[in-house]
């Protein structure tokens, strides 16, 4: 694959983001470019913005939760000193209204036809009796009028409620590891100077702004009230008359298609461009995720396409295939839904889990305990998220079928429990360097253990009859997907930031940061947990007196973990401009991406690189750039291998 | 509560088991429930901490800095791995089945188990018992009304779910057991009431302390999802009998008993009673007035239109309104259907009358 030549051993080549030409024609060559580093760093910057979205969402679903919906009455006194008692709702601090249409009355009270005159009119008989009848062809004329009630204020919370989750979902942690730091490094680790498929690659890109595009215009129609899951009948029912509800789900349909193409490519890459000398076990663990998560995107993902395209159908044509007034059957869409969301949590976590597996290495300078295991571990996840979809609807399907995917579900644990223990045995011995990237990998130790932990009673058929659908599964999955997928992604972001861009950043506002973050993290969520078991359902934009303490512990956590993010994309931003200028290898790591420059030349490499030695052989190998003296090697005992 | 919770630890355990969770239990298989969930609380605490310790315990003691020698360690140890893997593996087939164990307990009932017929519908619930009766009280619960539902102590009773409209879930947080509720085809929830104590059976009085069990919708159904709630009071057998005599209490005007049905029916989540607007039309000034419908046609509000678009709502709908109501046909008897419309007439200064006059009231103001 080496056809690029004509550039391929020129060394005074530029970075990738040295602009060519004016500033149009430099936007252009981004927005045009085949670049993998380029469509890493657009997705890295397209992603991050929806995550502030999906962020702002959900404090503001915080915020409306720390005080439940309550009827008030009270005693107001007039400005003339008469008293009058006003019954008022409290607690619903977003309420966009709803809007009404009622008849245009004149002021002799007459409902008016369109026309301008009174609706009605009055007809004589021949024994002057007057009779009103409404005049033939009059349309009575009516008003909009925006209205604010009880059902309007819970219906702006559902809609701000299903925005952070099909955001957060669809838009944020799905393409969020895979997209950005897979597509910038999967090719640099393996030594190649793109992905198998660069063309594709931008089509990948294009179709995700083009369903983010979707998705965004159905929110600024007025938002989708369904949950991130679309279950049906309700998603067929609400707003039958509008078509933002449709404009959504497309959204998520076209967001599919950027999946299976990434996916696909990186599959292609792992197998044909590792380069010279890189056998499957020579690869960075990352590599590793990234192609087990692939696998699954391509495999899983048309299945939510169909099955969203079954559900606008039947929206839009009334096919009877979900809504049980039509035939359907709802829980066949939860089968649908789940075969592909179940998978796609692993898709979510496992490039996590490959993040962790690269910082734990890199910063304790340590071979990774059971490397092998690690490999065979993350397949073995990817292999087993198949055929667990239906512990998601143990409350919603017949006894022997919640038993059967309660007990495949159970074998999830092992191989997760195999990971934990080799990612801690590694630090045995270590040689620890308690940086920010390093912080985020033990946060994500801490937080993906309660995560992994808290599915075990989940998993359990009795135990889940009580907590499903419960802030219990909230919390839960927040530790999974934020303190797992989130937070390695952020440790991964300050692990590669110097390699992208160039640039260092502050390592202790980072420190800063990641404390912030993680404190809050858990004061939010931790919380949640109790209110789970205590009985507070998910979903709830009002809740009985007794949870309002818990409830509002949690909100103040999302305003410490709120401020922790903003500290780091300050951080962030200022490195950009003014950071200190990064080594190649800041951190000594042995993987390929540190043996280029920071940041990286156009083709990666200025000669194909060959591989001598695995991703993490700390023992034997001094890291590139980096001098003996800095990096002593150990000594090793007579007998090892 | 546990006889054997003598020994400190235990008296611990079950004070965190309490806190966890509310005291009360309410059904006969709670507390398996909570044994099998303290289980894995116990489990998961102690292997967290047999992670976390050495996580920080070598992060700290094995703190590197460039220029130290690094350390040598072996990096793979198959005996300890096939260990690790083979340990959790027998312990969550345990798992499973102590889970599968007691999940069987919540999903059998007994074969001499009372057979009550719920239905859901947005955003209400209503639950039947033999003969036709339906909860006759409410209590305020934030900014609703929700039905309170009476169950006799010690009885084995089985509920008949059915939605109206879309999925709904049957939650008592208490009962540690929720059942997802469907249009098209009926669930069951089962529990056995606990026998109350002697003081309770002494104590007349209405609300019975630490009997009555929250009920919650856990399927995200719309709007006032997280309004529709109920209360479900285990009351001794002779209160529970009494009731089903006579439901309604004597005496009890037909209007009275209406306004009750309003929120008993879950018309409350809609129809609003002081002309501030709902999702359907508020029943104030509504009987006995004309008003416009989406065919163009105007209508009066009489008795006759009120029964129609109470048993048949899409058959006439009120301009600037969608038909968002499931046919109460079935559902209301004709005394409700009665009562119901003479509460509408109650509330509109052109409704029909009902009932005789008080004649020791001046009714002077007629127009």
């Amino acid at each position: 694959m080496s056809t690029h030549d004509e550039h391929g051993h020129d060394h005074h080549e530029g970075s990738y983001l040295t602009p060519r030409g004016g500033f149009l024609s430099t936007v252009w060559a981004w927005m045009t470019t085949v670049d993998h580093k380029k469509l890493g760093v657009m997705y890295l910057a397209a992603i991050l913005t929806l995550f502030f979205v999906g962020g702002v969402a959900a404090l503001a679903v915080r915020t409306e939760l720390y005080s439940p919906n309550r009827e008030v009455t009270r005693e107001i006194t007039r400005d003339d000193g008469s008293k009058e008692t006003v019954t008022e709702i409290t607690g619903q601090l977003f309420n966009a209204g709803t809007v009404i249409s009622k008849p245009v009355i004149d002021s002799e009270g007459r409902a008016l036809a369109t026309d301008g005159k009174p609706l009605e009119e009055e007809i004589v008989g021949p024994d002057g009796t007057v009779t009103r009848r409404t005049r033939p062809d009059a349309k009575p004329l009516v008003e909009k009028e925006r209205v604010y009630t009880l059902a309007s204020g819970n219906q702006t919370y559902n809609r701000l409620m299903t925005l952070h989750g099909a955001i957060m979902v669809f838009m944020v942690i799905v393409p969020s590891i895979p997209a950005s730091l897979g597509n910038f490094f999967l090719p640099i680790m393996i030594g190649a100077k793109d992905v198998a498929f660069p063309r594709l690659n931008l089509l990948s890109w294009w179709i995700y702004v083009a369903g983010s595009i979707f998705a965004v215009v159905s929110v600024i129609a007025g938002g989708v009230d369904t949950g991130w899951t679309f279950y049906t009948p309700y998603s067929t029912m609400t707003d039958a008359d509008h078509w933002r509800v449709v404009f959504m789900i497309a959204g998520a349909f076209i967001l599919g298609f950027s999946s299976i193409l990434t996916g696909l490519n990186f599959i292609v890459t792992v197998h044909k461009l590792r380069a010279p000398g890189m056998g499957w076990f020579d690869m960075p663990l990352f590599v590793w995720a990234l192609y087990a998560t692939a696998i699954i995107q391509v495999l899983a993902t048309p299945v939510i396409g169909i099955t969203l395209l079954l559900l606008i159908f039947e929206r839009l044509f009334h096919v009877g295939i979900f809504d049980p007034r039509m035939g359907g059957d709802p829980v066949l869409f939860q089968h649908f839904f789940w075969f592909y969301s179940h998978p796609v949590v692993y898709v979510m976590i496992i490039p996590g889990m490959g993040i962790a597996s690269e910082l734990i290495g890199v910063h304790a300078h340590k071979k990774l305990f059971g490397y092998r295991s690690m490999a065979y571990a993350v397949l073995g996840i990817a292999a087993v998220s198949f055929i667990v979809w239906g512990h998601h609807m143990f409350t919603a399907q017949g006894e022997l079928a919640a038993a059967v995917f309660s007990a495949v579900t159970f074998l999830v644990a092992i191989p997760t429990a195999v990971k934990m223990f080799n990612w801690i045995g590694t630090l045995y011995k270590g040689s620890i360097q308690l940086n920010t990237p390093m912080l985020y990998a033990l946060s994500f130790l801490f937080l993906f253990a309660i995560g992994g932990l808290t599915g075990l009673p989940l998993a359990t058929l009795s135990t889940d009859m009580h907590l499903h659908d419960s802030y219990f599964v909230v919390a839960h999955f927040h530790y999974v997907m934020m303190g797992g997928t989130i937070i390695a992604f952020i440790g991964g972001i300050h692990h590669w930031w110097p390699k992208m861009f160039g640039r260092m950043y502050n390592e202790k506002v980072g420190i800063l940061g990641c404390l912030l973050v993680f404190v809050g993290f858990n004061v939010t969520f931790f919380t949640q947990f109790f209110l789970g078991t205590r009985g507070m359902p998910r979903r709830y934009a009002s809740y009985v007196d007794e949870f309002q303490l818990l409830h509002q512990i949690s909100t103040i956590g999302s305003y410490i973990l709120a401020i922790g993010m903003l500290v780091h994309l300050l951080n962030f931003v200022y490195s950009l401009f003014n950071g200190p200028k990064a080594p190649p290898n800041p951190w000594g790591g042995l993987t390929l991406e540190w043996t280029t420059e920071s940041p990286p030349i156009e083709h990666n490499f200025h000669h194909e690189p060959l591989v001598t030695h695995g991703p993490y052989d700390f023992d034997d190998v001094v890291p590139p750039h980096r001098s003996p003296e800095e990096f002593p090697l150990p000594e090793k005992p007579a007998d090892a291998h | 509560m546990t006889t054997s919770a003598f020994h400190p630890s235990l008296l611990l355990a079950d004070a965190v088991r309490q806190w966890m969770f509310r005291p009360s239990r309410g059904a006969t298989y709670s507390a398996g429930t909570d044994a099998m969930f303290m289980f894995l609380f116990w489990f998961s605490t102690a292997v967290f901490i047999g992670l976390m310790v050495p996580m920080v315990w070598w992060t700290i003691k094995y703190r590197w800095k460039p220029g130290q020698r690094l350390l040598y360690s072996k990096s793979h140890n198959t005996a300890l791995e096939i260990t690790w893997t083979v340990i959790p593996t027998i312990i969550v087939v345990f798992m499973f089945l102590a889970g599968f164990w007691t999940y069987a307990r919540q999903q059998i009932a007994p074969s001499n188990a009372v057979v009550l017929s719920l239905s859901a519908k947005k955003w209400s619930w209503d639950l039947s018992y033999p003969g036709g009766i339906s909860a006759t009280e409410t209590t305020r619960n934030g900014a609703v009304d929700i039905p309170v539902f009476l169950v006799p102590e010690d009885t084995p009773i089985q509920l008949q779910m059915i939605s109206e409209d879309v999925i709904h879930s049957f939650w008592v947080p208490d009962f540690r057991f929720k059942q997802d509720v469907f249009p098209n085809r009926f669930t069951t929830f089962w529990f056995q009431t606990e026998k109350l104590t002697p003081s309770d059976h002494d104590n007349t009085d209405l609300p019975y302390p630490n009997r009555e069990h929250w009920v919650f919708c856990a399927e995200y159904c719309g709007d006032n999802h997280s309004e529709m709630a109920a209360i479900i009071r285990v009351v001794p057998r002779e209160a529970f009998d009494s009731w089903m005599r006579a439901p309604w209490p004597e005496g009890m005007k037909p209007e009275e008993i209406g306004f009750r049905l309003w929120s008993l029916k879950g018309c409350n989540a809609c129809h609003t009673l002081d002309g501030s607007p709902g999702t359907g039309p508020t029943w104030k000034n509504m009987a006995g007035y004309e008003h416009d419908y989406t065919d163009g046609v105007r209508r009066m509000a009489d008795a006759n239109h009120m029964r129609n678009a109470i048993l048949n709502p899409g058959s006439e709908i009120r301009t600037g309104y969608t038909n968002q109501m499931p046919t109460y046909a079935g559902t209301l008897t004709n005394q409700d259907l009665n009562n119901l419309i003479a509460y509408m007439n109650t509330l509109s200064d052109r409704g029909a009358r009902t009932g005789f006059d008080d004649p020791s009231s001046d009714n002077g103001d007629d127009q």
